[in-house]
């Protein structure tokens, strides 16, 4: 029986290798750690293509001349299988509890660390795309992920009006808001949100 | 006229062939003069080829016991029964001699196929 | 001593065809060979016996159990050698063998690797590059090497040259020879395989109709010779497959030892010959005319 699971287990892992590859690149190469939210998208392609694939080269009629239950390697291939699925879930599990995939308002209980969540509940607030960036800390500027954030420094030095801004990286999150009163009171809201507070810091 | 080829017989076809012709001749079968099928109604009818059957009647010819006329056919010549004696008799003088060997072995002596032979001729 | 294998009434139907009330059994130490035209069902025959596809119904016993309570421990003693040999194609030979040795308990690698040197055929060539023949070859190769007590070939002989089929011959006797082990052998020509088989049987749009031992039909089935007016008309209308022809006419007996004493003047006087029949006649005459 290990023959047979050898041989389909090798075609699941290549294609796990082939289908995750750009998957790979983004997240360890160029270390763009939130692309591991495609792994939702790529596991069942990579399991349907594993099976196919697997029974494509499969030689049923070699495996019936041998000592070997039909019942048997059927279930076999179906443990794989479920192998499969179950791997994918404990990556998916592992995605969201490290917090580096969306949480539902539900769930966000359970997380160990509420900065994460509420970092990434923030992020999908409704009044986010007013605001122009939102900062946590050990935010490396050598990787820019949002590019509202040259923007603002271009803006801050343009725009009188936004000279008193200041970039104070909080000790959970701060918003900066753009100029003019609408968009302080939203940001006022939008930390008020994010912190649990009625008030919060805002920068203008 | 009646042959039959052996694929078992250690003979090869052709010398099948001429024994039987020489046999049918000796027998009366075939007279003086009779036509012989022709090469290729033989092969077809013994199912073998046909160079085969060329064989046969070439040697026969050479023997004598057959003339081939061209476009006519191939016939049996004289039969010159003396001579067809003579050669049936070595034939024979052979199958005997092997026969006394082989009776040798098993202690029957030259006298008592003798007297056998003598049965057969009373019978 | 007991049967290897045991066949009562078995049958199997496809939508265009039907094997229905095979009966035979398999005695070790001998070689029956299944004969038949192409389309008579000897592959599925043989896919039965060899547990590839289940029986519709009727009983099948191999080393006195059936497939379908002892299916491993059946399977791990037969060498079975499929007309389409269904190996991965893309490996190659030695890994075959390595795959095949993980399943079966007596598998003996140096006779495999022997087994391959003796036919040329190289380990590291991958299946699908093998000639018909080397394929043929290497299915045989494969059914021999776990040491099993009941092999069945399916059209062995196809596609080798002499020698392999000389040697193919070799082997079946000599494992045969300890007499307990047993092998059938299916062909669609008798080339040779008639000589080494003991017991022949004829299977024809499904069915048997013919199950008898080699020498038996070697008896009752001659080939006779006759001139014109050497045989009752009688006798005449008996013979099977009758030739005529203005030099001799020529049919097929299928019962001799009725028939000798009745010719025994004619074949005395030389007017008829009898020979024994090749297998070939005996089953174009069986299988002609349905």
């Amino acid at each position: 029986m290990w023959p047979i699971i050898r041989r389909n287990a090798f075609w699941y892992f290549t294609h796990l290798m082939t289908f995750g590859f750009p998957l790979y690149n983004f997240v360890f190469n160029e270390g763009r750690r939130g692309y591991i939210v495609f792994l939702t998208l790529m596991a069942p392609v990579w399991l349907c293509s594993s099976v196919l694939w697997s029974e494509r080269q499969e030689s049923y009629a070699f495996l019936r001349m041998l000592p070997v239950r039909d019942g048997a390697i059927a279930q076999a291939k179906l443990r794989l299988g479920l192998a499969g699925v179950f791997v994918y879930w404990l990556l998916l599990t592992l995605y969201t509890l490290l917090g580096l995939g969306d949480v539902p308002r539900l769930f966000r209980p359970l997380l160990p660390d509420q900065h994460h969540g509420r970092r990434h509940a923030a992020a999908r607030h409704p009044l986010l795309p007013q605001c122009l960036a939102l900062r946590s800390p050990g935010h490396d500027r050598t990787h820019p992920r949002l590019y509202g954030h040259h923007i603002l420094y271009g803006l801050r030095r343009r725009h009188p009006s936004m000279a008193g801004f200041r970039l104070r990286p909080g000790p959970e999150v701060s918003v900066l808001a753009g100029p003019g009163p609408a968009a302080a009171r939203r940001a006022h809201r939008l930390v008020a949100h994010v912190q649990g507070r009625s008030a919060g810091q805002v920068d203008q | 006229m009646f042959i039959t080829l052996s694929p078992s017989s250690p003979d090869p076809m052709y010398k099948q062939i001429t024994d039987q012709v020489r046999d049918a001749i000796a027998a009366g079968d075939l007279d003086s003069g009779e036509k012989l099928p022709s090469i290729r109604e033989l092969a077809e009818a013994l199912k073998t080829s046909p160079i085969t059957i060329k064989r046969a009647y070439l040697d026969l010819e050479n023997e004598g016991c057959i003339i081939t006329r061209a476009g006519l056919g191939t016939f049996v010549a004289e039969v010159d029964r003396g001579r067809l004696r003579e050669r049936k008799l070595e034939e024979f003088r052979d199958d005997l001699a092997r026969i006394i060997k082989t009776g040798a072995k098993f202690n029957i002596s030259a006298d008592d196929l003798v007297s056998v032979i003598r049965r057969f001729k009373e019978k | 001593m007991e049967p290897l294998l045991v066949t009562n009434d078995l049958n199997k139907s496809y939508s265009d065809f039907r094997l229905s009330g095979i009966s035979m059994e398999i005695h070790p130490g001998s070689i029956v060979g299944i004969f038949g035209p192409n389309g008579a069902g000897k592959t599925t025959l043989v896919k039965l016996l060899a547990g590839q596809i289940s029986a519709d119904s009727g009983a099948l016993l191999v080393f006195g159990s059936a497939y379908a309570e002892r299916e491993k421990e059946i399977k791990d003693r037969i060498g079975y050698a499929p007309q389409e040999p269904p190996y991965f194609p893309d490996r190659t030979a030695e890994y075959l063998g390595r795959f095949a040795s993980r399943f079966y308990s007596r598998w003996d690698g140096g006779r495999f690797s022997r087994l391959l040197n003796r036919f040329h055929i190289s380990p590291q060539k991958k299946f699908r590059h093998l000639s018909g023949g080397q394929k043929t070859l290497f299915s045989l190769a494969l059914a021999l090497s776990h040491q099993p007590d009941l092999l069945l070939l399916d059209e062995p002989a196809a596609g080798l040259d002499d020698a392999h089929r000389r040697f193919l011959l070799d082997t079946l006797r000599d494992f045969v020879s300890g007499g307990d082990r047993a092998a059938v052998v299916c062909s669609h020509v008798s080339e040779g395989l008639d000589e080494v088989s003991e017991r022949v049987l004829i299977l024809h749009h499904g069915r048997m109709i013919l199950d008898s031992d080699k020498e038996e039909l070697l008896e009752r089935w001659k080939r006779v010779d006759f001139r014109d007016n050497a045989l009752d008309p009688a006798l005449v209308a008996s013979l099977a497959g009758l030739r005529r022809h203005p030099f001799g006419n020529s049919g097929l007996c299928s019962d001799f030892p009725a028939l000798h004493e009745k010719i025994a003047c004619g074949l005395a006087a030389g007017d008829v010959k009898v020979e024994n029949a090749r297998l070939s006649d005996v089953l174009i005459h069986l299988t002609q005319g349905e």
